[in-house]
């Protein structure tokens, strides 16, 4: 009983870090590339984490679906393979975004790894 | 009444019949846009979910229909409710799924840039045709009767009446925002039609709904002409075959599309 609590408590956590963490890294790989594919942007969180925070195309469609509504990614479409492909880029508002969170969590690093360290 | 249980039976047949179809893409029963005709997923979701939603609300319908004796223009509201909530959810059904599945999908080749087309030039001819037939209207509003012919039988004899202003500015206007409207949604979301096209693709589509149009402003100009005494209804006829002439080759064209192109998945 109590380790299933233990388990709700800590999917539920990783589940609200890790989302707002892959968020940050899906925007840092389209600044960083320019555009991506979602596929791309997906293997591209897998090797930058060393395939330890691959989301699964549901989270990143959802990642992508929310960063799209506040205006920080855009779609377009391109051609691939004779079908018709979403890929994703930063918008200038996106870019904004990012540069405050970049030192926002570099502070969040610094602050977790200080108190790990205690 | 009876307008109730027939539409209701119809949305249920319908439910059924897209039900059978769900699994099994094909260009003539089911949600047929552009995310269906590429992603058997897209098919699946958009289409059971239509196929649920049509049997239940053809029950509801039908049980509003049997219990609360609605007029025809309340249960045609309903229908009409009805069918935008079923366009717009299977829309989203089919485009949610297209996305989740493009996202696991690896890049084939090199990814080339997909632009859409400019629809102002087709927007401006299809207005100008629209202003040269309330031109036309306007130069003729003194000698048309205050009834008006507005539908034709088989051999170009009137078997439809309206009063002047709903035969002559009424019924055309909403005649001629279909097209317009079909030009912006195919030029912004190309996977709202059947087939995504881009490109040529959607070059030949807005051209044809421009010809459409055309036919259509034709259409309604001749039937002014007739009402004046200046033509017979034969030339209302001719002209509406002309759209019928032009629908087929429009559909052996995306017909010819969709069998060259078979979907992959």
């Amino acid at each position: 009983m109590l380790g299933n609590k233990k388990e709700k408590a800590l999917k539920k956590l990783r589940k609200d870090i890790r989302s707002g963490f892959y968020a940050y890294l899906a925007l840092l790989a389209l600044e960083q590339k320019g555009e991506l594919h979602g596929y791309a942007l997906r293997k591209e969180l897998e090797t930058t984490s060393n395939g330890h925070l691959v989301p699964s195309e549901g989270t990143l469609y959802d990642i992508l679906k929310s960063l799209k509504k506040y205006g920080l990614v855009e779609d377009f479409w391109v051609q691939a393979g004779g079908r018709p492909r979403k890929s994703y880029k930063l918008t200038s508002l996106g870019e904004e975004v990012l540069k405050e969170l970049k030192s926002e969590v570099l502070e969040i690093i610094r602050i977790a790894g200080g108190v790990s360290c205690e | 009444m009876n307008d109730g249980f027939y539409m209701s039976g119809m949305l249920i047949i319908l439910g059924v019949l897209t039900y059978l179809f769900r699994n099994i893409p094909n260009p003539y029963i089911g949600v047929r846009v552009g995310y269906t005709y590429l992603s058997k997923e897209a098919w699946r979701e958009a289409n059971t979910f239509a196929a649920v939603y049509c049997i239940v609300a053809g029950l509801v319908l039908w049980a509003v229909t049997y219990f609360l004796h609605p007029p025809k223009d309340t249960i045609l509201l309903l229908l009409l409710g009805i069918v935008v909530i079923l366009a717009v959810t299977t829309y989203q059904k089919a485009k949610e799924a297209y996305e989740r599945s493009d996202i696991r999908t690896p890049l084939e080749g090199t990814s080339q840039p997909l632009t859409t087309v400019n629809a102002k030039p087709y927007l401006i001819a299809q207005l100008i045709a629209i202003g040269i037939y309330f031109l036309i209207a306007a130069l003729l509003w003194g000698r048309l009767p205050e009834t008006i012919a507005v539908h034709y039988s088989s051999n170009g004899h009137p078997d439809g009446f309206a009063s002047k202003v709903m035969g002559v500015v009424v019924y055309p206007l909403v005649g001629f925002v279909i097209m317009p409207l079909f030009t912006v949604l195919v030029s912004k979301v190309p996977m709202l039609i059947r087939f995504p096209v881009f490109g040529k693709g959607q070059k030949l589509t807005l051209a044809f709904l421009t010809i459409m149009h055309f036919l259509v402003v034709v259409v309604i100009t001749t039937s002014l002409l007739y009402n004046v005494g200046v033509i017979g209804g034969g030339w209302t006829k001719w002209a509406a075959i002309c759209i019928v002439v032009i629908t087929v080759i429009w559909a052996y064209w995306m017909w010819r599309h969709y069998t060259s192109n078979p979907l992959e998945e």
